[in-house]
């Protein structure tokens, strides 16, 4: 057992992440932050490679469930960790005695941070999570065999530094708000960004696993926000419309003769047609989350 | 005395889950069946492109 770059990244981001958790948290539940921290950094190792390991099944069936606990067999899964820091936070809370909102909405306020940190470890580090070939050349490229390829986790990775200054701004608002805030914001960019990726693993056909959970991430969010029954039936069929649409660019992605795009211009530039959809649908229906989101901000008051 | 305890375990249990996640996190993080060819690649070939072409398809499921 050897310690690596990545390993010694990920352990830096993760103790800053702790420090960021003790910030955010209210003064009256700082006690509470040192057991939710060491108990979500636990689950959300543990649901990393749990959600790993089941959306891999196919390949894991016939070595038999060691293969669960032999983390440097496959990888971690960020929406997997992702639920099982929020379980043990909430547990933490529980167990000392304190309400398990503030906590998670400190807790939501760092783990950008570490989002941030191991994006960068993944793209620079790992050289891992590179994504669909563009024609040309920038910032936001690698060389690959001569041709440059999209370096979607540098773009993670800003998003991210994004997403926690916006919660950082954000932090002082009722319990829940940002938890709310980030399911949205991550939820919807993560969904275009697993699309970007030309991973081969957790997925099934066409369906990027990760994609589908960070969309359920933001249609929970929304349908929490929806608080009454008018609001929530239109939330359900905007949100049935979404996925709906997300499933059709994919297979538009996938194969371009299942899904052939009307004119010659935008078949041409099939894939970049594709995801302004993508982005367009995603961007209007988190701007109906962050409206309801304002709406019940102004109610709180 | 309680909240002390709490907060000595839960330090105890953070500091631990850093130390597994620094100690088990490999450079190569890749589905078993695809890294057996990742070695046999590069320990055949030593062809970095080919290792970067392999690394690149298979991502690390992040």
């Amino acid at each position: 057992m050897k310690m690596t770059d990545y390993g010694l990244i990920l352990g830096i981001v993760m103790t800053a992440t702790g420090c960021l958790f003790l910030y955010n948290a209210r003064k009256e539940d700082r006690s509470a932050v040192p057991l939710s921290a060491g108990l979500a950094a636990l689950f959300g190792f543990c649901g990393a490679r749990l959600v790993y390991w089941l959306c891999s099944l196919s390949v894991y069936k016939d070595q038999g469930m060691g293969t669960l606990f032999r983390v440097g067999d496959g990888g971690l899964a960020m929406t997997g960790m992702l639920l099982g820091a929020a379980a043990g936070c909430a547990l933490g809370a529980v167990i000392s005695g304190r309400k398990i909102l503030p906590l998670l909405d400190a807790l939501t306020g760092a783990i950008p941070l570490l989002i941030l940190g191991e994006r960068l470890a993944e793209g620079f580090v790992l050289k891992q999570g590179y994504g669909m070939n563009l024609e040309t050349e920038s910032l936001w490229t690698v060389s690959v065999f001569g041709s440059p390829v999209l370096n979607v986790a540098l773009i993670e990775a800003l998003v991210s530094a994004v997403i926690g200054g916006i919660l950082f701004v954000y932090r002082k608002q009722k319990p829940g708000n940002t938890t709310l805030l980030f399911m949205i914001l991550y939820g919807l960019s993560q969904v275009v960004f697993e699309s970007f990726r030309c991973d081969l693993h957790m997925m099934w056909d066409f369906v990027h696993a990760q994609q589908l959970f960070a969309g359920l991430l933001a249609i929970a969010a929304v349908m929490i926000l929806s608080c009454n029954g008018k609001q929530r039936i239109w939330t359900m069929i905007l949100s049935v419309l979404m996925a709906g649409m997300i499933v059709v660019i994919e297979l538009g992605l996938n194969s371009a003769s299942r899904v052939p795009l009307p004119f010659e211009w935008m078949r041409q530039n099939a894939k970049v047609c594709w995801y302004v959809i993508m982005t367009a649908l995603l961007a209007a229906y988190g701007a109906r989350g962050i409206r309801l989101l304002t709406r019940r901000v102004r109610n709180e008051r | 005395m309680k909240r002390k305890l709490l907060c000595v375990i839960g330090s105890v249990l953070f500091l631990g889950t850093v130390c597994a996640v620094m100690f088990l996190s490999t450079d190569i993080r890749i589905l078993p069946e695809v890294r057996s060819s990742y070695e046999i690649q590069t320990t055949q070939t030593e062809n970095s492109d080919m290792a970067l072409l392999l690394q690149m398809l298979n991502g690390n499921g992040q």
